[in-house]
């Protein structure tokens, strides 16, 4: 119950709020478009104006009858549509394409732009003969500027005013025209008039019981006299007695009567002769006049009537706009103590507009723009046509407008058409409160929509295809999609520049042309920027992938957050990353495994020391017995000959271990090859002098020299050289040789071997030796020892065989 | 009264053998199996010398001797299987006045052994007589104005170009000398290929003077440069 309570009343809040802002907003435009839009008078304080006599179109149109008055009495053309734009089309003409074709024709060119009641004709031919001239000297066509000019015709079709008329044919034509003008009018009883001339009656469609002079009271329902005595207009209103000249003197000022009677406006002697009544109706009432004729149809209303409608129609709408105004800023103020229950309605609004999906939303706003820029621009185009005009020839007409003052004008038009009609001001306001609404409560997911779920599905689809696949794919999409849309253009374009009902239609329309010709690009720039930004993705996450590939192969077997967010390339990364594991995995098994080996023989080499030790030391004590037989002697030489050997091959089998596992400590210093060499040779002095071979040494006097570590390398040419001794030809000769070349110093030892030496044998292989029987002194690690010092102090050992040729070669690069 | 030397290996063998060596050099020898014996064997008997294993039960052989350390100053030869440098290195830090490899040698050990004796117990008042006509290096020591060289206080038999050679090498102990210019200033000439005679002396010297000559401590070959004589720290 009480929920259902609060739903109630959230329902009356927002109903207050929705209808206090709908009320305020239409109250507004309908007090905007009053005072500003169409129709707006001049005067603001004419706003509120009741009487439709104190208005100011009310004013120009009696100035406007006065003057055609005017002309009936002195037997003058009636120049009645003066400045009353578009009254050629209450009178005369049947429709606008006759209007056309008559000022086509060449021969209706009397214009009566300028004149001046009473100004001799001549004068007027001259001033329309001047302005045609310089009209037909810029437009081939007809100027549309011609709109603008009061054109007269004669009611007779195949008798009209032109240059040479004899005055008394042009008089004969003025009266035709008079009488049909009188014909005309005289039935609206709103207006009641009497035009004389030299105290003769000419036109009156008054009883003389009416009024028959000034100073009689005014007949019933008439409340306005305007009488004009040949020299003054004296006017009278509801009794009382008007001044229309104020001070005297004309300035053309808003607001001032434009009539005779001015001290400084001269007057013809033709219009003295003149007497003009005209009685004004109080409340005008309908008339409509239409006439059939053989030059075609044509109708006519009470101007006096419209002018009073409107008058009536304009305090009406400020009225109510007035009291809508204040109704919607009461519920306005009632709904703020709502506020808050308001904001969880709005919530609720949000959400529910969020569950909408994009597109319908777009179709609306595209709806709305069309209701309301559409029809704009319609307007605009039909009214607007001489804008272009103005703005290419700079204001033809001097007219002076500037563009700051064209463009007011048009965003005026535009406010005012708004705001003059509430629907539209009311879809336009609620759009953006609901619109602002949307985003703001649901953010990024106001996009959200069918397009973009249909989009995701897309992806997700895609993405579970293979990445070569998926490329093409989308390229393939991205083309047909552009052809698409590369050919409606094409198509569209066609259609408009021909000459069609579409074409019509789109020129007609500015904003429908903007719109179909904005779309298709749009969504072709749409598509781009979908596809570039998936390409720049994939082409990121490439980047990543390669740089981690890059990684691993320069030896970084780490975890890595690179590839974790990938997607594109999801299945590589994956790939990648199984390697990685793999890759890491064996590395640090291999090393786990080197590291084990080099510890098994520490701790083997160790555990067979200690009984060596004891071995070596009472074999020593042994040694030292005096009396002992000889084989027993002989017995203990050889016990203390290969525990010796034992010792040799344990510390042998630990340096080669360590070596082999990189873990072998060098102090790598400039070093002289050559004196490494010739100190070794002196070292081992005695050796060589008590093997049966020779040494021949080649090495150069200089320096040469070369990065590594001295004791390292003694023990590695200790170790070769020792091999050439043990294993040599008797009688041979060991060659030892250090060459330099460019960037390479090589030490070269060449020795023939005494036995056959194996082909294809890996000499440098732990336990390798020249015959496989191993009776003799070496531990067989003389060669894997002294390739793996070389390696680990940075340089090259090659073993070479040749027949029974030896030759071991150890490079180092120079430095 | 011969001097007490305490042998201490958890392999009794060893122990017994090193006692063999050294009892036949004249010395007086105590046997201990575990460090905590040999600790036990310190507080009571006068012992001027330690030979200790390094890898015994009860208590190793390093931790022994930081714990002798820290009440004698009797020289301590640290015996062990690991013969690796940085074993070396740990082990003369922790206190030891010498470390020797197993399998040992046993004429180098029991020369080891006189060497350091020697020094504790005789030489005191030569490490306080050290004046300028002296070039003092470890056990060694070169007499400037007698022109003799003595090693843990005897005097070293050399020959004459032998005696030039240690006097330039011990006036500059440290620095390498390439063997021409040992040639140059020994023979004051200039030679070819001098390589072989300096070598030559060279290892006679190391004869008389190292406790090992095939693992020299003073005289040392810097491969592929030259010579010198290692500059040792005077250890007490």
């Amino acid at each position: 119950m009480a929920i259902k309570l609060k739903k109630w009343k959230q329902l009356i809040n927002f109903g207050t709020f929705f209808l206090g802002v709908s009320l305020t907003v239409t109250g507004a435009g309908q007090l905007a478009d009053r005072f500003f839009g169409y129709g707006s008078p001049e005067n603001p304080a004419e706003v509120f104006e009741q009487d439709y006599q104190k208005t100011e179109e009310f004013r120009w149109r009696m100035e406007s009858k006065f003057s055609d008055f005017l002309s009936m009495a002195t037997g003058d053309e009636v120049g009645w549509a003066y400045g009353s734009g578009g009254a050629w089309y209450d009178y005369g003409f049947a429709s606008y394409e006759d209007y056309l074709a008559a000022c086509y024709d060449g021969e209706v060119r009397e214009a009566v732009a300028g004149s001046w009641w009473g100004s001799t004709d001549s004068v007027v031919q001259e001033a329309t003969r001047e302005y045609l001239s310089e009209a037909e000297a810029s437009y081939s066509e007809i100027p549309d500027e011609w709109f603008e000019l009061e054109v007269q015709e004669d009611e007779d079709a195949g008798r009209r005013l032109s240059d040479g008329m004899e005055e008394k044919e042009r008089r004969e034509l003025a009266k035709a025209a008079a009488d049909r003008y009188h014909e005309a009018i005289r039935e609206d009883k709103n207006l009641l008039y009497r035009i004389s001339c030299d105290g003769k009656e000419l036109y009156s469609n008054m009883e003389d019981a009416d009024w028959k002079k000034y100073g009689d009271p005014l007949p019933d329902g008439y409340n306005f006299l305007m009488f004009y005595d040949g020299v003054h207009i004296l006017a009278q209103k509801d009794g009382e007695e008007l001044n229309l000249y104020g001070d005297g003197y004309y300035r053309g000022e808003a607001g001032q009567w434009y009539v005779p009677g001015y001290r400084n406006v001269a007057v013809d002697e033709e219009l003295k002769k003149a007497q003009i009544v005209m009685l004004v109706a109080k409340e005008p009432a309908d008339y409509v006049y239409v006439r059939y004729g053989n030059d075609g149809y044509s109708s006519f209303g009470s101007q006096l009537y419209q002018v009073a409608r409107n008058t009536r129609k304009n305090y009406e709408q400020m009225q109510s706009g007035l009291i809508c105004l204040a109704a919607g800023a009461a519920l306005l103020v009632v709904s703020v103590f709502f506020r808050k229950d308001r904001k969880v309605l709005h919530a609720a609004i949000g959400r529910f507009l969020g569950k909408i999906w994009f597109e319908p939303k777009a179709l609306l706003l595209l709806f709305f723009v069309a209701v309301v820029i559409l029809p704009f621009f319609r307007y605009a185009g039909y009214e607007y046509t001489w804008l272009y005009e103005e703005m290419m020839y700079g204001g033809y007409w001097g007219s002076g407008y500037t563009m700051w003052e064209i463009s007011r004008d048009l965003l005026r038009d535009f406010a005012s058409l708004i705001a003059g009609s509430p629907l539209l001001l009311l879809i336009l306001v609620w759009g953006i409160y609901f619109l602002v609404l949307d985003v703001r409560t649901n953010g990024k997911h106001f996009f959200t929509g069918g397009i973009s779920r249909l989009a995701k599905c897309f992806e997700t689809k895609s993405l579970s295809l293979p990445f070569t696949k998926r490329m093409v794919w989308r390229f393939l999409l991205v083309m047909l999609v552009s052809a698409v849309l590369i050919v409606t253009e094409f198509a569209l374009v066609v259609s408009i520049t021909g000459n069609g009902m579409l074409a019509n239609f789109v020129w007609g329309n500015g904003a429908a042309a903007v719109l179909l010709f904005l779309i298709p690009p749009a969504a072709f720039a749409a598509v781009c920027v979908w596809y570039l930004s998936r390409t720049r993705k994939q082409a990121g996450e490439l980047e990543r992938v390669a740089g981690r590939v890059r990684a691993i192969h320069d030896g970084d077997y780490g975890e890595s957050e690179d590839l974790a967010g990938c997607v594109e390339l999801k299945e590589m990364a994956e790939d990648l990353g199984g390697i990685r594991e793999g890759m890491e995995k064996a590395v640090e098994e291999r090393m786990k495994s080197e590291r084990m080996k080099v510890e098994l023989v520490a701790n083997v080499s160790h555990d067979i020391r200690t009984p060596l030790t004891s071995i070596i030391s009472y074999v020593q004590f042994l040694k030292q017995e005096q009396d002992l037989p000889d084989h027993v002697k002989d017995y203990i030489s050889i016990l203390d000959e290969k525990s010796q050997r034992l010792n040799n091959m344990v510390q042998d089998v630990f340096a080669i271990s360590k070596a082999a596992s990189d873990q072998l400590p060098v102090k790598l210093e400039r070093i002289d090859f050559g004196k490494l060499l010739r100190q070794t040779l002196a070292d081992m002095d005695e050796q060589i002098k008590k093997s049966p071979v020779t040494v021949r040494a080649v090495i150069p006097e200089h320096e040469i020299a070369i990065q590594s570590d001295g004791s390292r390398m003694y023990r590695v040419f200790q170790n070769l050289i020792q091999n050439a001794l043990s294993y040599s030809l008797e009688g041979s000769r060991v060659f030892v040789e250090l060459r330099e070349d460019a960037s390479f110093a090589v030490a070269c030892i060449r020795n023939v071997s005494r036995q056959e030496l194996a082909k294809d044998a890996d000499f440098t292989e732990r336990f390798v030796r020249g015959d496989a029987s191993r009776t003799d002194g070496g531990s067989g690690l003389g060669l894997s020892i002294a390739k793996s010092f070389t390696e680990a102090c940075g340089g090259r050992f090659e073993v070479e065989t040749n027949a029974d040729l030896f030759v071991v070669t150890v490079s180092f690069v120079r430095v | 009264m011969n001097e007490c030397v305490l042998v201490v290996d958890d392999d009794r063998e060893i122990v017994k053998a090193i006692a063999i060596l050294l009892e036949q050099e004249g010395y007086q020898v105590l046997k201990a199996y575990d460090g905590l014996q040999a600790l036990d064997l310190l507080m009571t008997c006068s012992v001027q010398l330690v030979i200790i294993d390094v890898m015994m039960p009860k208590l190793d052989g390093l931790s022994a001797v930081m714990r002798i350390r820290e009440r004698q100053n009797l020289p301590i030869i640290v015996l062990s299987a690991k013969s690796e440098e940085t074993d070396k290195v740990l082990g003369l830090s922790m206190g030891a006045d010498d470390y020797v490899a197993k399998p040992y040698n046993p004429a180098e050990l029991a020369a080891r052994v006189k060497s350091h004796l020697r020094r504790y117990t005789s030489l005191g008042d030569i490490h306080a007589g050290a004046s300028g006509d002296e070039i003092r290096n470890g056990r060694l020591c070169y007499h400037t104005k007698e022109r003799v060289l003595y090693a843990d206080g005897e005097p070293v038999r050399l020959t004459a170009t032998e005696t030039k050679i240690m006097e330039l090498l011990m006036r500059n102990a440290g620095r390498i000398f390439p063997a021409e210019e040992i040639y140059r200033r020994v023979w004051e000439e200039d030679a070819f290929a001098p390589e072989n005679t300096v070598m030559v002396h060279i290892r006679r010297i190391r004869e008389k003077i190292e406790l090992n000559p095939k693992e020299p401590e003073y005289l040392k070959v810097v491969w592929g440069i030259g010579y010198k004589i290692e500059k040792m720290e005077t250890t007490h």
